[in-house]
């Protein structure tokens, strides 16, 4: 993927508003993404594990570490970056428990089988993808503060900064969100129970 | 939905700001008697109060740290990322100086207590390290959000392999840079440091040839005397492993020694004399991994490079053996046959051989030949198979036997070396292990039975033989010697051996009386005695009769000078003095004999002294010196003469304290300390000649204030008391340590009182008291402890 490219459709889409710069946009960082996951697949590596975190890893690490593009623009980019991963994530989960559960697996912790580290043990992927896309319907904005902080990391003020609105607005979507997919992922009786 | 949601939304987030207590009133407010949309507010708080820490951490990692600010320091740029952390470039920030430095931070989400136990666990052992070769540590903290990162040396360079490679190195040089790691490791190791990790990437050679050795992550401290500073869950240790250096007990899961590290030592010297890799795996699959490294031997390297055949064949052999028991010993062995190679010398690896040839070749085929014992036994009946497989059984046996009794003897051998304590009490307790294994096949084998009461002896003498060097573990030693006991008292009882009986009574003896044990120590010694007088009654004339004896009176009477029998030890040192005496006339003139001799003169003198004889004390003393000085002149090195030597000199110092001549005491004090010095430097791990050290301090002190110099007597004081606290934490059962850092207390406290400061001599004779009465209260203060107890009493008393 040429970095020329890609700055410039960022530059467009967020600065110029140009809707059609993100459709542009999209698939370049879905496909640096699989080039990247390619990449890990092709190396003969033994251990699936390990394997699936560096994929991530790395290609999340390519991904904002463009030091040329100013950090709006990089902020940009972690938006269409966040629902990518998203997309990654939920697919490997999916592919996973799909095998896993012809060997009568119950509810299956993604988080395992990537390593992601920085997961927590108990968050089924799957589900959530399931819930965000039911949460997306009734209140888009805060299915993205979601993704943003979830997907990939943002801070409150990142989120913000991304979505244009305040840090007070991202707090108040965050916490009750999560309130709200905490109790839906428990609803289907998939979510591991929550902590002591 | 969408307007419905809102309003529930927006009553949420309200109720989710406020205070607890105060959230029923505000939703009754807020609802207004909608009860459905109440208890959908209510059922959303719920769920908010079960969610924990539900999303809180990122699906993955988020941005890495780099241009981040960590203290005066600024990370520039992602290096190295490990299971627990990641390793940054960075510079210090300063405007005063630039200076380029590696930063390991810990990683964000995977914050839990044990890693971030074992991260500051890599931390404190890098503190514990200060070498050329590995990468010091500079600066540790935590970040603004609680996370710990320590500051290293910034390494450039290539990895060692690389670096071979791209410089074309020729064999010697590379065996060269390999040394330069090995001192690395050794040092690691000479601080109890196993490295666990090393691989070529974790030894990088700077353009100037130097090795740096980095990443301890996985290292381990093999300190028993400070388990709290381990985390708990070594074997939940996540982080992979690369088979490819790895160790068959590491793959195994077995106990990890510094035998690891020699191991993938042996790896990468394979690799970067061969060009290949050692373990060759066809598969990675687990079991691939556990057959490859434990069960299949390398290719043989002069297969692989001509120039290894011969030596370095051997060399390399026997670093990669599968059984750690069966490599190099150390680090340092290893490295000192690659030395003996690059000079010329005959090497180690090949002087076992014949022997371990032997036992491999039986261990190797024990399959072929089970299984055509089998086929045999079903043809003919089991007679052929019988036979063959006890005769295999008895070769086994005989070899294992015959490595585990070199092995100690090799163990007399250093014996006398200094500065080799640790490296013999690892040699003994691997030939112990292997009798161990033995004594279960074994048990009513006299021969065995033999064997296995000298190994347990011999180790009993390295963990803490009272009168020679000793790794200061008295219990261990008396648990070594009882273990013994029992065997060399049923040897007697069958077949009447009770020669080495009456030794290891003297032995038990003397370790007894460092653990406070003197009633026991002087049965112990009576037991000797009786078995050596009828011995005696026999032989008069025989010398080693006569050594028994005198090391009996001898042991006899130190016993009896703790109990504060003074009229006992007097006739007991006459004894011993007048055995020596005629052991010498009879002609031999062996080390042991000068310096049995050597110290009964001395101990002569300590008596005199305390009687106050100080002329005939004095002759006494001069004599012990010379005969020690003789014997040195006849024997070359020898540490235990070289140790009398100088005891004698600090009795004669101690006595010219006791009749008022400070500056003689000073400076035979100082003549003493400095040779003391060195010993310690020669071996940091003894534990007798620290104890001495201190002790010529506490006395250099009182010499000072005895010119009223009260200065320097604290100056010695305090450091004789800062060194005996060592000690007695080292080693709590040794009850004289103990007792002497009381003792210190007390010289302190005299100190003060002598200034007239009254209320800090009161302060440190409160706590000199309480350290006796605690040993008193044990039951171990022995005569000298009691006598100072007596002293502090009166003294607070007074004050």
């Amino acid at each position: 993927m040429a970095g020329q490219d890609v700055t410039g459709l960022l530059l467009d889409w967020s600065q110029a508003g140009n809707r059609q710069a993100l459709d542009a946009l999209t698939p370049l960082v879905y496909d640096e993404l699989r080039r990247l996951a390619g990449a890990y697949l092709r190396r003969e590596r033994h251990d699936h594990t390990l394997q699936s975190t560096a994929l991530v890893h790395e290609a999340y690490l390519k991904l904002i570490d463009q030091r040329n593009v100013k950090w709006q623009n990089r902020a940009h980019f972690f938006g269409v970056a966040a629902q990518m991963i998203r997309r990654i994530l939920v697919d490997h989960a999916r592919s996973h428990q799909a095998q896993k559960r012809g060997a009568g697996a119950a509810a299956l912790s993604l988080d395992e089988a990537l390593g992601v580290p920085g997961a927590q043990k108990d968050v089924n992927l799957v589900a959530l993808d399931d819930a965000l896309a039911e949460l997306e319907k009734f209140d888009p904005q805060q299915s993205r503060v979601i993704e943003l902080r979830y997907f990939a990391g943002l801070s409150i003020e990142e989120t913000a900064e991304v979505m244009s609105i305040s840090p007070a607005t991202v707090k108040r979507e965050w916490s009750t969100a999560r309130a709200w997919l905490f109790r839906e992922l428990n609803r289907t009786g998939i979510a591991a129970p929550a902590e002591p | 939905m969408n307007e419905r949601w809102q309003r529930v939304k927006s009553i949420l987030a309200e109720a989710l700001e406020r205070p607890f207590a105060e959230r029923a009133a505000y939703l009754h407010e807020a609802c207004a008697g909608d009860t459905e949309l109440r208890r959908e507010v209510e059922s959303l708080l719920l769920a908010d109060e079960d969610a924990g820490e539900f999303l809180n951490q990122p699906a993955i990692e988020p941005a890495n740290a780099v241009g981040w600010r960590l203290g005066p320091y600024r990370t520039l740029e992602l290096i190295g990322q490990g299971g627990m952390g990641a390793v940054y470039r960075a510079v210090r920030d300063d405007d005063e100086f630039q200076q380029e430095v590696a930063i390991k931070l810990i990683r964000r989400g995977v914050n839990s207590d044990y890693v971030r136990s074992r991260f500051l666990y890599e931390r404190q052992i890098l503190a514990f390290l200060n070498h050329p070769h590995i990468a010091r540590l500079l600066d540790g903290g935590t970040t603004e959000d609680g996370l710990p990162y320590f500051v290293m040396e910034f390494v450039e360079g290539s990895a060692i392999d690389e670096y071979c490679i791209l410089r074309q190195l020729p064999l010697r040089p590379r065996l060269e840079l390999f040394l330069k790691a090995c001192s690395a490791v050794e040092y690691a190791h000479r601080n109890l440091i196993v490295h666990r990790d090393l691989k070529p990437s974790n030894i990088l050679i700077t353009e100037d040839g130097t090795p740096k050795l980095l990443d301890f992550g996985i290292a381990k401290l093999l300190l028993p005397d400070h388990p709290h500073l381990a985390p708990a869950q070594t074997s939940l240790l996540t982080r992979a492993l690369t088979p490819d250096y790895a160790s068959p007990e590491q793959i195994r899961g077995e106990a990890v020694t510094t035998a690891t590290d020699v191991y993938s030592l042996g790896v990468l010297l394979y690799e970067l004399l061969t060009g290949k890799k050692a373990h060759r795996f066809n598969t990675h699959t687990p079991g691939e991994i556990e057959r490859v490294v434990c069960e299949v031997e390398a290719v043989r390297p002069s297969s692989l490079n001509r120039e290894l055949a011969g030596d370095l064949d051997q060399i390399l052999g026997k670093a990669l053996e599968k059984d750690p028991g069966q490599r190099y010993g150390s680090v340092e062995q290893f490295a000192a046959d690659i030395r003996r190679y690059l000079t010329g010398q005959p090497v180690n690896a090949r002087s076992h051989t014949l022997l371990y040839r032997v036992s491999k070749f039986v261990k190797r085929r024990k399959g072929v030949v089970l299984a055509v014992a089998a086929i045999i036994l079903t043809l003919l009946g089991g007679i052929a198979t019988t036979t063959r497989e006890a005769r295999i059984a008895q070769r086994r046996f005989n070899d294992v036997r015959k490595l585990a009794n070199s092995l100690i003897g090799e163990h007399d051998a250093f014996a006398s070396i200094p500065g080799s304590t640790a490296q013999r009490g690892r040699l003994v307790q691997q030939a112990l292990s292997f009798l161990d294994d033995l004594y279960q096949d074994a048990s009513d084998d006299p021969q065995m039975q033999r064997e296995l009461a000298v190994a347990y002896e011999k180790l009993g003498d390295v963990q803490g033989r009272a009168d020679g060097p000793n790794l200061g573990k008295t219990e261990a030693a008396i648990d070594s010697y009882r273990k013994s006991l029992l065997l060399r008292e049923a040897l007697a009882k069958t077949n009447g051996e009770d020669e080495a009986l009456s030794g290891l009574y003297v032995r038990l003896s003397g370790a007894l009386k460092v653990a406070g044990q003197f009633t026991e120590a002087i049965a112990c010694d009576r037991k000797a005695l009786e078995i050596r007088e009828r011995r005696m009654a026999k032989q008069p004339n025989r010398p080693e009769t006569l050594r028994d004896m005198a090391e009996s009176y001898s042991s006899m009477a130190v016993g009896l000078t703790q109990v504060g029998d003074w009229n006992g030890t007097l006739l007991y040192r006459h004894k011993a003095l007048s055995a020596y005496l005629k052991v010498i006339e009879l002609g031999s003139r062996t080390p042991e004999d000068m310096n049995g001799l050597a110290l009964a003169y001395m101990r002569m003198g300590t008596i005199l002294t305390r009687e106050k004889q100080y002329d005939e004390a004095v002759q006494n003393l001069q004599r012990a010196m010379d005969v020690a000085r003789q014997g040195l002149r006849e024997a070359g090195r020898n540490q235990p003469l070289r140790m009398t030597e100088t005891a004698a000199l600090r009795s004669l110092a101690n006595l010219e304290l006791e009749r008022g001549r400070p500056d003689e005491a000073i400076r035979h004090f100082q003549a003493v300390n400095a040779i003391y010095r060195q010993m310690v430097a020669a071996d940091p791990d003894e534990f007798r000649v620290r104890s001495m050290l201190a002790a010529t301090h506490h006395r250099l002190g009182q010499a000072f204030l005895q010119k009223k110099d009260s200065e320097r007597a604290l100056e010695d004081f305090e450091t004789g008391l800062t060194m005996r606290r060592q000690l007695a934490e080292r080693n709590p059962a040794n009850a004289g340590a103990q007792g002497e850092v009381a003792e210190s207390l007390a010289a302190m406290a005299e100190l003060f009182e002598l200034r007239g400061e009254r209320e800090r001599a009161r302060e440190w004779y409160g706590k000199a008291k309480s350290t006796l009465a605690q040993l008193e209260a044990a039951g171990r203060a022995n005569s000298a402890s009691r006598a100072i107890l007596d002293h502090v009493n009166q003294k607070l008393n007074a004050l």
